[in-house]
């Protein structure tokens, strides 16, 4: 029993990091069809980032989250700014060109932080365990997945309740609508594209605190975000939730049970998922 | 040298002796060349020729049915493992007994990983299939006992049960040449087949196909198939070229390697593929050469220019460029 | 036929680029001497990357020492990336470095993979190599002699120092008899070189008495290790081995879970937990045992003389694996060119080292053809030392030498 209640809150939390870093691949893939893998190399820098900050000069984590978020932002924002958005509707480019800042940001990072993966780091405030089922259980483990509710909701607010919001979703349910309403959708590329690589070094600097930054993330976090994006379905809050939970409670309850096969749930369920319905569980309906 | 002697309104007589003399040079580097390179570089030019095989292959589904796959190392890896595994746990020992079974669990795979994937298309058809692959990764990587695990699978110099053949730089060479002039003039039939304009139509507007009669699904599927088998047969050459096969010529890695192949060389042109494999293959040499430790960022940066300023590839930019040479030196209409 | 022209042009573009790579890379020798070529393959990139620099560093300390030359022959230095953990590529670098760059010697791959992908090329060409740090695996080895049909005086490779199951065999033993410990827990990772550390151990502390009450296996890429210590169970002692990050992140979940007080942890034969890890985990590590073969926090002069001078280079403390060895097998190399007076036929030196014992950071050591040779290491405790210039520095002390352990065998998952 305490096994199943350990299992099911490593699970959650976990899935609250991918949910974070999947939701912001999911906008940017379901407004703009840009398709970004660097996002994965986001998650890693940010992690990194806040290391730097947090373990090695002694700054405060909260600032690390912030600074962290941001700099994924700008990396992101630069990234599409400068390449992305010349190669609109351009499928083989965008692989090609993301797969190259793939390689240039893990080879960079490799230069600034050296190659030794770090251990997790949070903020002295959240040391400590809670006494849970009889087992000790960290803290910080319950902040990921307090913040991660807290970001579900402001996210949705976002998307569900400002005008912004409505004019993303517009532009994901059809384009042409989205430039007739009038607003010019060249600011809510930036900004969406922003917030979305912001969404994964925020995932990076609070997934830090459960696996330290190691720069082969870059590739292997990115897979896991397709996972959940195939199994939860793209362009939708609640699509990028479900699957998230559901990798991160395979992940967790297969590393408990059985560690040797663990990393084959993710797969299996996705193959089911595949072969039941394609386009994931929740995907985004499309308008028009 | 002039070359050219216009006779009116027919084929000059220009393009008959150009063409022979460029398929004599060709033929000289490809095949008489590299009996005087050093070894390392007939090394060289057979890897160049086993991935330009590969790079083909995913041509076939990537650049004329315009289905991204970024896991077709998976049947790349799979037929080398296959031969490995034949060689060290059931002592078969030579190529005519490893590499029909080993083509065969290529092409099954592809028939199995088709089912899956093609149940999706675009970018979710990208990411399946990327995930599938890494999937085997994983499962080479941990199934130490049959696959070496981390440490892979080493074979002994190719035997091709004919007495008196040795297993040199140069005889493997001829031996994978012959295996690429081969899988190109096939690719190439294919391409050109009514199969094959099937495929390019559904790439250029599947619905319309749909609407047209065809079983689009069937012909993607068919198509996955075949490119299977191709990348099979690439993974045998180079299990006994390089006489050692590790997980990471099943995953995403070795993947991506033969995509960027596919997109730098030009898509969906077969030739630009093999152009592809030749330019990646040299500048990762290039690159490790000038530095041993920054050269994935090198080889990143490369990538990002050759997308920003080689859109659509290689090939089609040479094509061009060779076509304004070519109206420089002809004499009003030429077609060759 | 435009077409054609463009696979001519192309080919022609890749042989002008690789043909002046082509003709003997290696630079001509400059009036004097030819030089002595040393490669090397390195983890520059991939999860093992910090190895890399690490051993480079070591090389040059060793290096600048022989101020660049030996018997009037200068050295040059050429090394590659070996990705860490891939075979594919060291195997090409390896020839690289040896059709290319024309090496006398290569510094093998740290990991076992990239080892044996390159080893059987080596061999079969007659290409010396010394490793750089211990090895965990040994029958793989014996199973691509068969199927390549190298006999033992064809092996060019001299594994340096030890295989990790002597060592820890020799630590499972002593902790029974010595030290009192009567039963233990074992959570090792779950690969070949963790088989080849935890269970040495559990085999050399039961044969001397004692009782396993249980082995836990952690696979590659486990960021939580919470599920397997909740299910760890009661002993006296629990020993842990793990690669490269995974072991600090154990130690620290060890602690955050209460354990380290109440269940003492050992980790045996190190692989790259040390100093810069310890100052990042904190001062509750004292205590902890570690078993190393090159103790930083040692009094011997030969040992604090080269962290001395490693602190100096890269301004850390060595890896305890390749931080010392990589120094260790360059030695070891230039005294045998040394002593032959420049020869460095790679038979000729092979046969050097393997028929005289050498003075090394690890204390004396020889060399067989097959196998291990004995060798030592020194179970620590992490300890707070005034050393190096520094006060309170975390750092391994040695408590117990062990010298002269025998390679047991192999070992497979239980």
């Amino acid at each position: 029993m305490d096994l199943v209640v350990l299992s099911l809150l490593n699970g959650v939390s976990f899935g609250m990091v991918l949910f974070l870093l999947t939701i912001g691949l999911s906008i940017t893939l379901g407004l703009m069809g840009i398709i970004n893998l660097s996002h994965g190399a986001l998650f890693m820098v940010a992690g990194f980032a806040g290391w730097m900050l947090v373990v090695q000069l002694g700054y405060s984590y909260w600032l690390a989250l912030l600074v962290g978020a941001i700099i994924a932002g700008l990396i992101g924002l630069a990234i599409e700014q400068g390449f992305l958005s010349r190669l609109y509707g351009l499928t083989n480019d965008q692989v090609l060109l993301t797969i190259g800042f793939i390689y240039i940001l893990m080879n960079l990072s490799l230069w600034i932080w050296g190659g030794r993966a770090r251990m997790p780091y949070h903020d002295p405030l959240l040391a400590g365990t809670f006494s849970i089922a009889g087992w000790q259980y960290p803290v910080y483990r319950i902040f990921i997945i307090g913040a991660g509710l807290i970001l579900i909701l402001a996210i949705w607010w976002l998307l569900e309740r400002t005008r912004i919001g409505a004019i993303i979703r517009a532009g994901m349910d059809d384009i042409e609508t989205a430039k007739a309403l009038g607003k010019n959708m060249g600011r809510i590329n930036y900004l969406v594209f922003f917030l979305g690589s912001f969404l994964a070094g925020l995932a990076g600097v609070i997934g830090a605190q459960m696996m330290g930054p190691r720069i082969g993330m870059g590739w292997d976090i990115l897979l896991l975000a397709l996972i959940v994006l195939v199994v939860g379905g793209m362009g939708s809050i609640q699509g990028a939730l479900i699957g998230a939970m559901v990798i991160g409670l395979v992940d967790s309850f297969g590393r408990a049970l059985l560690p040797d096969l663990a990393m084959f749930f993710m797969y299996i369920v996705m193959i089911i998922v595949l072969m039941v319905k394609p386009s994931g569980i929740l995907p985004r309906e499309s308008g028009g | 040298m002039k070359i050219a002697e216009l006779k009116p309104g027919g084929q000059p007589q220009q393009g008959r002796l150009v063409r022979f003399s460029l398929y004599f040079v060709i033929g000289l580097i490809l095949i008489v060349l590299p009996i005087f390179l050093p070894m390392y570089l007939q090394g060289l030019m057979t890897k160049i020729l086993v991935f330009a095989i590969f790079a083909m292959s995913l041509d076939l589904i990537w650049g004329y049915t315009g289905l991204s796959s970024m896991g077709h190392a998976a049947f790349f890896g799979v037929a080398g493992y296959t031969t490995a595994i034949l060689i060290r746990h059931y002592g078969v020992v030579t190529f005519l007994e490893t590499a029909p079974l080993s083509i065969l669990m290529a092409t099954l795979f592809a028939a199995v990983f088709g089912i899956i994937s093609l149940r999706v298309s675009g970018l979710y058809f990208l990411m399946v299939t990327l995930a599938l692959g890494q999937a085997l990764f994983s499962i080479a990587w941990q199934w130490y006992h049959i696959t070496g695990g981390a440490f892979g699978l080493t074979i002994p110099p190719l035997n091709l049960g004919i007495p008196g053949f040795t297993s040199t730089a140069i005889s493997i060479y001829y031996f994978v040449f012959i295996f690429f002039i081969i899988c190109y003039f096939l690719l190439r039939r294919i391409v050109n087949s009514p199969f094959g304009h099937v495929l390019q139509g559904i790439r250029e507007n599947e619905p319309r196909m749909r609407a047209l009669g065809y079983n689009t699904w069937l012909y993607k599927y068919i198509a996955f198939i075949i490119a299977g088998f191709f990348a099979g047969i690439s993974g045998i050459l180079f299990v006994h070229w390089n006489m050692l096969i590790s997980p990471y010529q099943l995953g995403m890695i070795q993947s991506t390697y033969a995509a960027l192949c596919v997109i730098l060389g030009g898509p969906g042109t077969l030739v630009g593929p093999v152009i592809g494999a030749a330019v990646v293959i040299g500048l990762e040499y290039g690159a490790s050469l000038y530095n041993p430790e920054r050269w994935p960022l090198f080889l990143g940066i490369i990538f990002v220019i050759s997308v920003m300023f080689l859109r659509g590839g290689v090939y089609p930019r040479l094509n061009n460029l060779w076509k304004k040479v070519g109206e420089k030196y002809s004499y009003g209409s030429t077609k060759g | 036929m435009k077409k054609a022209l463009i696979v001519f042009s192309s080919i022609l573009f890749i042989a002008l680029m690789v043909l002046p790579f082509a003709s003997g890379c290696a630079p001509a020798a400059g009036p004097g001497k030819e030089p002595v070529r040393i490669g090397a393959l390195e983890s520059m990139t991939g999860d093992i990357a910090f190895w890399g620099p690490d051993s480079i560093a070591s090389v040059n300390i060793a290096l600048d020492e022989w101020n660049h030359e030996v018997a009037g022959r200068p050295i040059e230095f050429y090394y590659e990336d070996d990705g860490s953990l891939d075979a594919v590529m060291a195997l090409d670098h390896a020839k690289k470095l040896v059709e290319v760059d024309k090496v006398d010697v290569i510094l093998q791959p740290s990991c076992s993979g990239p080892f044996i992908g390159m080893r059987d090329y080596c061999n079969t060409n007659g290409v010396l190599t010394i490793g750089q740090g211990w090895r965990g695996e040994f029958v793989p080895y014996s199973m691509s002699q068969e199927i390549i049909g190298i006999s033992p005086e064809q092996r060019y490779d001299i594994c340096s120092p030890s295989s990790a199951a002597q060592i820890d065999y020799a630590v499972g033993q002593w902790l029974y008899k010595e030290m009192g410990v009567k039963t233990v827990a074992t959570i090792g990772h779950d690969y070949e070189t963790g088989y080849q550390t935890t269970g040495s151990f559990a085999d050399g502390f039961t044969s001397a008495g004692g009782t396993v009450v249980q082995q836990l296996w952690v696979p590659f890429g486990t960021v939580d290790f919470a599920p397997f210590l909740s299910a760890l169970k009661q002993a006296d002692m629990t020993a842990t081995w793990f690669t490269g990050p995974m072991q600090p992140l154990l130690v620290k979940q060890y602690h955050e879970f209460g354990l380290d007080k109440k269940q003492p942890m050992i980790q045996l034969l190190n692989d790259s937990f040390y100093e810069p890890d310890f100052a990042e985990l904190g001062d509750w590590l004292q205590g902890m045992y570690v078993v190393t073969e090159f103790p930083s926090g040692s009094d011997k002069a030969i040992i604090t003389d080269y962290v001395a001078k490693f602190l100096k280079e890269a301004g850390k403390f060595p890896d305890p694996c390749v931080g010392f060895g990589a120094y260790v097998a360059i030695n070891i190399y230039l005294e045998s060119v040394k002593a032959l007076n420049g020869n460095t036929d790679d038979k000729a030196v092979r046969d050097y080292i393997l028929s005289h014992s050498f003075q090394t950071l690890k204390g004396t050591m020889t060399f067989i053809n097959e196998g291990y040779p004995k060798a030592g290491a020194y179970v620590c405790t992490i300890q707070k030392k005034d050393c190096y210039g520094k006060t309170g520095v975390l750092t391994v002390v040695p408590v117990k030498e062990f010298t002269n352990t025998t390679h047991p065998g192999y070992y497979t998952k239980p």
